[in-house]
């Protein structure tokens, strides 16, 4: 497990994210409220996590509270969107979203900032590992999209110099929670 | 300015002598190859990779109209809908149709080969509808009126002091020229474009047929923002787009995005399943996706040339071909510059209109040594020289010269007699002697007042 999670957080690194490795959710609602320096209105929360464990909601507003007529203007004067992840990919640094109620894909899209927070189990060497034997039949069933994310919005469009957050968001992190004894 | 493959030689005798703008495909192809050659040689399976990318392609070209079926299948069950397009003129119209009902005075576009390939922006745009690209490259060469020059870094012929003046003029702003602020300054500006467009265009990278799952790939995030942001998606692809199995993909992941820009990954990759719906809630409303066939089917069905179609579109050989490296991608005039495009312009467009880009290498054979799901580019780029001289596209002079040559070499003894004449030739006029379209780019080597079939009789003679 230690291997998988230092060659992720080299490479999360490389991609120009970070990561932090915390024992707890408690941990990481301590650790989310250092990283987003915003108050809770301009922060918010995927319902998952929210279902994960209480203690979020102290961090920002939930998704599913917001209608999908208001998601682009919430979104777009968020300074944070805090997600969960389905995949860890240590080979290139990659988190693989899902899009399900209550994480729309515009969560980790449009505030300037995407932090993941992910159980250390969620880990894998790479993508064909993380999909698996017979992973066509067990997508083919899922009509949610799926996005990998491995890095914040990157351009090098202008003479080869590589600027951070074109688009999307500038700053890019991801919580791992437990795994550390693993 | 715009510029023809039909006058290659022409386009490319002026971009050598730019030295500025060599200067800069020079340090933009080289830190690309620098780039791909660290993470290429970290991955010792490399060369095995390759083989199983070729072999993958391979039987998807040669069974396209199955795989595709397949594919149109599953997207239709995901609640996407299919639109057929013979040529880039009827996928034009397609777009444009939806666009009109849905009754959007603009479109937001993400990077894609194929709709530079139909002329797309130029055809809405005479409609009267507003097109942004939100590439930043794309948008910098929107704002310059000029064709990209690269197919993964449209805009590396321009510097960043020619950014600078662009956005000074077109987007109200002080004049900057450092690569942060200038990208900041397209954010903001491209933000608002976001948030009010109705309509989103974006190309595809893989479709695959047994999921119906569009794969796109890219680093700025903007066609996370196309595909998902508007009330309508439409997604432009060629037939060739298709792969077998969404088991695939971390294969074709891993080639392309070392391949493109050195990049182990890239920071986005969609995976798209369907519209909006109780498990997808955001997204478009409607999900539009118009396969183009384009000569594809033609190309596919030529025993040797179908290859070209195996292409991922990475641009690797453009990086590495010293004719691309010295003259750039304006120059072939072309949708598709470099080896690759040398090898497609004439089949796919018109072959007499592309007949000099074949001739646009030195048939090295690097290209074929850097496809990631190796092509035999340089064998091909021969291959379409026959086929030209076989169509009669070439020049009555060149024609008569390979006739005259042909006389001579059919016979010994008009072969002696042409090499005496020419030792003649070449001391009555010495440097003097001109041949057009030969001497001025190629030195003609000193030819001796005795062949080597006379010194030889004339040995054996003495010796007998």
């Amino acid at each position: 497990m230690n291997n998988l999670f230092d060659r992720f957080s080299a490479q999360v690194a490389a991609n120009g994210g970070w990561v932090e490795r915390v024992s707890a959710h408690a941990d990481a609602v301590i650790l989310l409220g250092e990283k987003c320096r915003s108050d809770r209105e301009s922060v918010l929360v995927s319902d998952r996590l929210y279902a994960m464990h209480e203690s979020y909601r102290t961090i920002g507003r939930a998704m599913q509270s917001v209608p999908y007529i208001l998601m682009k203007e919430v979104l777009s004067n968020a300074t944070a969107g805090i997600t969960s992840c389905d995949g860890l990919i240590a080979e290139t640094g990659t988190v693989v979203l899902l899009s399900t109620p209550g994480e729309p894909r515009m969560l980790s899209l449009l505030p300037e900032q995407h932090i993941v927070v992910a159980p250390a189990n969620r880990f894998t060497r790479t993508l064909e590992e993380y999909l698996g034997e017979g992973s066509s039949a067990a997508f083919s069933g899922n009509r949610g999209s799926i996005t990998l994310v491995s890095g914040p919005s990157r351009t090098s469009d202008i003479e080869k110099t590589l600027i951070m957050g074109v688009h999307g968001p500038r700053d890019f992190g991801v919580i791992v929670i437990g795994g550390s004894d693993g | 300015m715009e510029m023809r493959s039909s006058e290659f030689s022409e386009n490319a005798r002026r971009a050598l002598a730019d030295g500025d703008l060599r200067q800069k495909i020079w340090k933009s192809t080289h830190t690309g190859l620098a780039m791909r050659k660290i993470t290429v040689d970290e991955l010792p399976e490399w060369e095995e990779l390759r083989e199983r990318a070729h072999a993958i392609r391979k039987n998807c070209i040669e069974n396209l109209n199955g795989y595709l079926d397949n594919f149109e299948r599953h997207a239709r069950g995901n609640g996407m809908t299919i639109h057929h397009a013979a040529t880039g003129d009827d996928a034009n119209k397609i777009i444009y149709d939806i666009v009109r009902r849905s009754e959007a005075g603009s479109v937001i576009k993400s990077k894609s080969m194929i709709t530079e390939e139909t002329h797309l922006n130029g055809m809405l745009e005479d409609n009267g509808i507003r097109v942004t690209e939100t590439d930043l490259g794309e948008f910098i060469i929107q704002l310059a009126h000029e064709p990209p020059s690269h197919i993964i870094t449209p805009a590396i012929h321009k510097s960043k002091e020619d950014v600078a003046r662009l956005f000074q003029e077109h987007l109200n702003i002080p004049y900057t020229d450092d690569p942060g602020q200038l990208t900041a300054a397209a954010r903001e500006y491209m933000r608002r474009e976001f948030l009010s467009a109705r309509v989103g265009i974006t190309g595809v990278n893989f479709a695959c047929a047994d999921t119906g799952t569009l794969v796109i790939v890219e680093n700025e995030g903007n066609v996370r923002m196309c595909s998902v942001m508007p009330d309508i998606h439409i997604a432009v692809m060629s037939v060739d787009k298709v792969i077998p199995s969404f088991a695939d993909v971390p294969l074709f992941l891993r080639l392309l995005t070392r391949s493109a820009s050195g990049q182990r990954i890239t920071s986005y990759i969609s995976m798209v399943n369907g519209p909006r719906s109780a498990q997808n809630p955001d997204g478009p409303r409607q999900l539009h996706i118009v396969v183009l066939d384009g000569g594809r089917r033609q190309l596919a069905a030529h025993p040797e040339l179908k290859e070209a179609l195996y292409c991922i579109r990475c641009g690797a050989c453009m990086n590495v071909c010293p004719v691309y490296q010295s003259v750039g991608g304006h120059a072939y005039g072309s949708v598709y510059p470099g080896p690759i495009g040398s090898v497609v312009t004439p089949i796919l467009f018109d072959m007499n209109e592309a007949k000099e880009l074949p001739y646009a290498s030195s048939l090295c054979g690097a290209c074929t040594d850097i496809c990631p799901v190796k092509i035999d580019l340089h064998r091909h780029l021969l291959m379409e020289r026959h086929a030209i001289v076989r169509k009669g596209y070439k020049s009555f002079s060149e024609k008569a010269a390979m006739a005259v040559w042909k006389w001579i070499a059919s016979d010994p003894s008009r072969i002696e007699a042409a090499g005496r004449f020419g030792w003649l030739l070449q001391k009555l006029f010495g440097s003097k002697l001109v041949l057009p379209g030969w001497t001025p780019f190629r030195s003609i080597p000193e030819i001796r007042r005795h062949s080597f079939r006379t010194l030889m009789r004339r040995r054996l003679k003495k010796n007998e």
